[in-house]
């Protein structure tokens, strides 16, 4: 067909070196800025300004900085929580769900005073990991139960633990004093502190807890050695013996108890009270870092901080350059794309072939691989 | 600093003046003004946000430079610090915010940087670098509602508000009151949206009140979708923050304008030669030119608009004030006894209907 000299060979690939998973996620990652500065710059933004923007007040700052790490709290703990189920293919897009079950439940120990003032704290933690647990419990059991498509069911718990929220705020929990939808201001005792100045807040430590347990559990444990056999094949580990509706409702509910502590994170951390914006906008950039971090918690730890960075840039190209809030959506959705792109490097060996109609090796390459991709 | 922030909206709330003599210290900035602004909605929306925008403009013409803006920032306090904390970190010290709800985000930004001005249009929370200014929205609408008595035929006038805060209820208030004065016996509906901005609830509550008998429909929320409604079903309307004539040209009164360039362009004057201070939680009024009704008003006889017209004049010279004794509430507590008039205090903490307002705050 090709009257071309050469043609694009793709080979599948048996074994995959280390340095190359490393070297395609790193080219992904550099490509796909290229691609948001290309369309930055389109939109009007000055090149010379992209490297402040990007590099400057995103990280070589302190004001910089605080946003971004402050901001990394949240998305990691989401993104592991989406990152954990993945690891037994269960897909899990039901953590803005799980974080407004974990805010509400800080909430409501804050509101209903339980427990003394020192217990407070912990007490609330407690509360939001549980909340957040049994919102993806729900979905686990129908799974389990019900074979319920944990795609359907995640989603729609998400709005209903939006509306619950809103009942409450809308309701019970409104504001004496101005009738605003938001619960009344946390004393200081349920205020996770800060550091000195800064926005950044002692969440930073259950991030790096909530990632370091998740590292051990899939890295280490029985339990992740387990739930790995269950994600290649789930008819196959039952057959074992593996507990795999065990395994399953263990790790759905382990993934909500993280979600909800992001949602705790950010109503005792960030606003000091539930407010009607708390779990907004978590659902993709979830799904984003737990795939830019390829489901490995300490990936994801690093993709949460590139992301949040990506959201501080995005600030103030909004507030400086007058562009809409939907490009920093667009710049994300173009990292995913070209991360998961470059993924062709790491399934396939790329060769060039000489493309002579009578050539023996021509034969040995299988035809439908070989049209793959025709230069 | 959220101990403050909490404290602030405590104490702003209680219409605590007991600040404000510690509040008169002068504000020394850092450098020239520079100025930003941050919106809660779009500059498009053809409400509040709009009306904060052309103020923008028109400082932007006066000062001969650059503003800029960053919209649909969300009551949330880690988002408003935030997008604060960008324009600090770039030199802005002139910041000026556009709603209630960031009160306590911009008394802790004030708190932790003493050297820039906040300025939060709609907010209450003060302190000795941030003044939070109002319009005395209650003059316009007293005057609006007196529109609205005399136009309508079945003395059923309605109103779509946000939340029940003071400054909303003093509008209710002042609107059902201008009614009365002009026809004794209207009674006026109100509707709490729960929201500033829900253009699809505003078009039901406005269909609603019109299928419940009300003839003229005003608008205190951030679109024109409630008057658009009364547009269709062939009602009276009253605008709100722009002339929104545009939205219901035949049944449109009047709409109750904002100019909030009358106090920002002083104000910023003042920045300049260093002699501004912060006046707590300060309104102006029609006699400041920021707060103006689309004049002539339409649909009413040369009798009425003569009598608007001296009202008007009334509450400029300080003769007329629209909350003036007796003034009943809902459940008949007298709240400004026979011959006197609101105090400020009063105003901030007004917590009540008026009792020709049909309705309820909860």
């Amino acid at each position: 067909m090709s009257v071309l000299p050469y043609r694009l060979v793709l080979s599948p690939r048996l074994a995959v070196p280390r340095w190359l998973r490393a070297a395609t996620l790193v080219g992904g990652i550099a490509f796909g800025l290229i691609c948001c500065a290309i369309f930055l710059i389109a939109f009007g933004v000055p090149a010379g300004d992209l490297a402040n923007q990007f590099i400057l007040y995103v990280f070589g700052n302190s004001a910089g900085l605080d946003q971004t790490l402050t901001r990394a709290i949240s998305l990691t703990l989401v993104a592991l929580s989406v990152a954990l189920c993945l690891r037994i293919r269960f897909w899990n897009i039901g953590v803005e769900g799980q974080l407004w079950m974990g805010a509400i439940g800080a909430t409501a120990v804050s509101f209903y005073h339980i427990g003394p003032w020192f217990l407070r704290m912990p007490l609330m933690i407690g509360a939001a990991a549980i909340g957040g647990a049994v919102w993806c419990g729900i979905a686990a059991v129908a799974k389990i139960r019900l074979r319920a498509d944990e795609v359907i069911t995640t989603l729609l718990l998400n709005y209903v633990a939006y509306l619950f929220a809103q009942d409450l705020l809308y309701g019970r929990w409104r504001n004496p004093t101005d009738q605003f939808p938001v619960s009344p201001t946390f004393p200081r005792y349920e205020q996770l502190p800060t550091f000195g100045g800064w926005h950044l807040h002692y969440g930073v430590f259950i991030a790096l807890a909530a990632t370091a347990f998740c590292w051990w559990l899939c890295r280490y444990s029985r339990f992740g050695l387990l739930s790995q056999a269950v994600a290649e094949n789930r008819t196959a580990s039952r057959a074992l013996g593996i507990p795999v509706a065990r395994i399953t409702l263990t790790t759905a509910c382990l993934a909500g108890a993280v979600s909800g502590l992001a949602g705790f994170s950010i109503v005792s951390g960030e606003e000091h009270k539930l407010t009607q914006f708390v779990g907004n906008d978590y659902i993709f950039p979830s799904i984003a870092i737990a795939y830019l971090g390829r489901a490995n918690p300490v990936g994801v730890f690093i993709a949460a901080i590139a992301v949040a960075g990506l959201y501080t840039a995005g600030d103030s190209l909004k507030a400086f350059y007058q562009l809409p809030d939907t490009v920093v959506v667009t710049m994300e959705a173009f990292l995913l794309m070209t991360v998961a792109a470059f993924d062709v490097f790491i399934r396939y060996r790329i060769g060039l072939l000489r493309s002579q109609p009578k050539a023996i090796r021509a034969k040995a390459v299988p035809p439908a691989e070989a049209r793959g991709t025709g230069a | 600093m959220k101990r403050l922030s909490l404290l602030a909206s405590v104490f702003g709330l209680a219409g605590c003046f007991a600040l404000a003599p510690q509040a008169r210290a002068q504000v020394k900035l850092d450098g020239p003004p520079k100025i930003a602004f941050v919106y809660l909605g779009a500059i498009s929306d053809g409400g509040w946000t709009g009306a904060q925008n052309r103020a923008r403009l028109v400082m932007q013409k006066t000062f001969h430079e650059h503003i800029p803006y960053v919209e649909n920032i969300p009551e949330q306090t880690e988002k408003v610090e935030q997008t604060v904390e960008l324009f600090l970190n770039r030199g802005y010290n002139v910041i000026i915010g556009g709603t209630y709800g960031y009160g306590d985000a911009f008394a802790a930004e004030a708190k932790k940087h003493p050297h820039v001005a906040f300025i939060n249009m709609g907010g209450v929370t003060t302190a000795p670098n941030l003044e939070s200014p109002y319009p005395k929205t209650f003059q316009g609408w007293y005057l609006a509602g007196y529109a609205a008595g005399s136009v309508t035929k079945s003395k059923v006038i309605g109103m779509i508000e946000g939340f029940p805060i003071p400054s909303v209820l003093w509008d209710i208030n002042a609107y059902a009151l201008g009614a009365k004065a002009a026809n004794p016996g209207t009674v006026a509906k109100v509707a709490f949206v729960n929201s500033w901005s829900d253009p699809v609830k505003e078009g039901q509550l406005s269909n609603a009140m019109i299928e419940q008998g009300a003839d003229v429909i005003a608008t205190d929320m951030d679109s024109p979708a409630a008057i658009v409604q009364a547009e269709k079903a062939g009602k009276y309307s009253i605008g709100y923050q722009n002339d929104m004539s545009a939205d219901a040209p035949n049944g449109i009164l009047t709409s109750v304008v904002f100019y909030w360039d009358k106090m920002l362009v002083p104000m910023v004057e003042k920045l300049k030669a260093g002699t501004w201070t912060s006046a707590g939680d300060s309104l102006y009024g029609l006699k400041d030119g920021m707060i103006e009704l689309t004049m002539p008003v339409r649909h009413v006889s040369p009798a009425v608009q003569t009598k608007i017209d001296d009202i008007k004049a009334a509450m400029i010279a300080g003769k007329f004030d629209p909350f003036t004794g007796p003034m009943k509430a809902q459940n008949g507590t007298v709240e400004v006894p026979e011959g006197k008039v609101i105090t400020t205090d009063q105003l901030w903490s007004m917590k009540y209907l008026v009792d020709n307002v049909q309705g309820s705050i909860k």
